[in-house]
């Protein structure tokens, strides 16, 4: 138990990155996208999408964190189920701490101050007002943590196989997403997958919420077999 | 008492290549190793199976009598310091002493900051942007502080100066004499060390050429110079390691201690007699294939 909390207490040391950078990132995203909003005489209610810019920096950040600390945490000693413990949780916290913020932000934006001066919406999805609050902060928890354990699979991949295993399992995933594009086309399914898509925006949370789990069996069973 | 580490049959491929082939030792606790032996012998992969960090492809390691893989009761126990270990790119040298806390049980915080003064390293530095030697000096730190019953430094002073590598060599005697500890270094700088070794593992091409005590083997071989035709009389029937001929002067390594008998025979043929350093000894006897071969036959 002591030697998981001292990797957390590792992981604590690079917090600034962990928390600061991401919403730093999002804030000046917000900020650009205010002023492009403000300079559109267009009043029609939109949506920026800007929000996408901390899922991309928290896998960004969990990968790199876990690839730096692996080698480090082995050479002190550390095993390696103590060390996907600690980050695991480590990432529990991380996410918790966002979906909060996130879940605040898109309360003030939807419920007090109704958009951003010209009808824009930066923290709120277009879906998400009709849900209830509990599923408006488990979509942000689930979207958030999933991005942080993508991240954290695709880093273990990385520590186990190295950038081969990279390449083939980019590879992989190019080829299945292209065989199932020429698929869609030939048996035109396309139609039907995005309205199933438009239709459960919102249990594509509960997808998430699996894809996640996969992810940390795998990256724990990766890391398990990797050596530095 | 049981032995700091036992490995029976050891073997590392990575593909074709054998790193370390079909290794057998023990480590006795509360001594000083050397693991010597050329670039690539494999001594860095056997520390690296030892502390769990890689996997053997065969035989069996036990390390304070268990399995190390996944075994905080042996890790926790273990502190490997190795050349190339990697750091947090965001890391301060004071990030790396606060966190070894966690993760050594006899870490010993007060030492780790004195040793931080002599050693001259700034505190708050990141590591990423250490000199080569301070690097070292870092890891030598984590090592002598977190006084683990098993430290094995790995090539410790690489960049290190002549007055930083005899600190070292000092507070490692003091702190041992203090807290013995089975300590393992592995080094090529073996005329340095040899003065604190207590026994000698010499490894070549993945194999484990020598495992004797180091006072046995600084003994174990001499050199006899003086006129060609009188070495050669004199090495006749026994055993010869290397011979170097300057002019009509001949100077020859031969395996055996200086006895009576020895010196003797030698002041007959007015022969020069020298003893063998560790290092030309493992130099001898890891240069060349007729090296080999006699250290086999020994």
């Amino acid at each position: 138990m002591n030697r998981i909390s001292g990797v957390i207490r590792m992981h604590t040391r690079v917090v600034v990155q962990w928390m600061m950078v991401p919403w730093i990132i999002l804030l000046f995203a917000f900020g650009i996208n205010y002023l492009i909003s403000a300079s559109v005489a267009d009043s029609e209610p939109f949506n920026s999408g800007g929000l996408a810019s901390l899922f991309v920096w928290m896998l960004a950040i969990s990968a790199t964190a876990l690839t730096q600390t692996f080698p480090f945490a082995l050479g002190l000693s550390v095993r390696r189920t103590d060390f996907f413990l600690g980050t695991a949780a480590m990432i529990g916290l991380v996410s918790v701490f966002s979906a909060v913020l996130l879940f605040l932000l898109s309360l003030a934006e939807s419920e007090w101050a109704g958009g951003w001066g010209t009808h824009f919406t930066f923290f709120t999805f277009p879906f998400m007002t009709d849900l209830s609050m509990i599923s408006r902060f488990g979509i942000f928890f689930i979207a958030i943590l999933h991005c942080c354990f993508l991240g954290i699979f695709l880093a273990s991949l990385y520590c186990r196989f190295g950038r081969n295993g990279l390449f083939v399992f980019f590879g992989c995933v190019f080829l299945a997403l292209s065989a199932l594009s020429v698929a869609a086309t030939t048996f035109g399914w396309w139609l039907g997958i995005f309205n199933w898509l438009g239709e459960h925006l919102a249990d594509l949370a509960l997808w998430a919420a699996l894809l996640t789990a996969v992810y940390i069996l795998a990256s724990y069973g990766l890391l398990r077999r990797s050596t530095v | 008492m049981t032995n700091a580490v036992e490995v029976r049959g050891l073997t590392k491929t990575y593909g074709s290549v054998k790193a370390v082939d079909d290794v057998s030792f023990t480590i006795g606790e509360r001594k000083i190793y050397g693991l010597l032996g050329r670039n690539g012998a494999g001594k860095t992969t056997i520390m690296h199976l030892i502390t769990a960090q890689l996997f053997p492809t065969k035989g069996e390691l036990k390390v304070f009598g268990e399995a190390p893989y996944e075994n905080n009761a042996v890790l926790s126990r273990v502190c490997f310091i190795k050349e190339s270990q990697k750091y947090p790119d965001t890391f301060r040298i004071a990030d790396v002493l606060e966190l070894c806390a966690s993760f050594f049980p006899n870490w010993d915080r007060d030492y780790a900051y004195s040793l931080l003064d002599e050693f001259r390293l700034p505190v708050r530095r990141r590591v990423k942007k250490l000199s080569r030697g301070m690097l070292s000096s870092v890891g030598i730190i984590v090592g002598l502080a977190s006084r683990a019953p098993l430290t094995i430094f790995d090539e410790p002073y690489l960049g290190l100066d002549a007055v930083a590598r005899s600190l070292f060599y000092d507070r490692l005697l003091e702190d041992y004499a203090e807290h013995p500890r089975t300590i393992v270094l592995s080094t090529h700088l073996i005329d340095e060390v040899s003065r604190i070794l207590e026994h000698v593992l010499v490894m070549d091409g993945g194999r484990l050429l020598l495992d004797e005590d180091a006072d046995a083997l600084r003994g174990r071989a001499f050199t006899a110079v003086g006129p060609a035709a009188a070495v050669e009389a004199f090495v006749s029937g026994r055993q010869v390691l290397s011979r170097e001929s300057l002019g009509g002067i001949l100077s020859a390594v031969v395996i055996g201690p200086i006895d009576a008998e020895v010196r003797r025979r030698a002041e007959e043929l007015a022969l020069e007699l020298a003893p063998v350093s560790l290092q030309q000894l493992i130099v001898h006897m890891t240069g060349e294939k007729s090296g080999r071969k006699a250290a086999h036959a020994q």
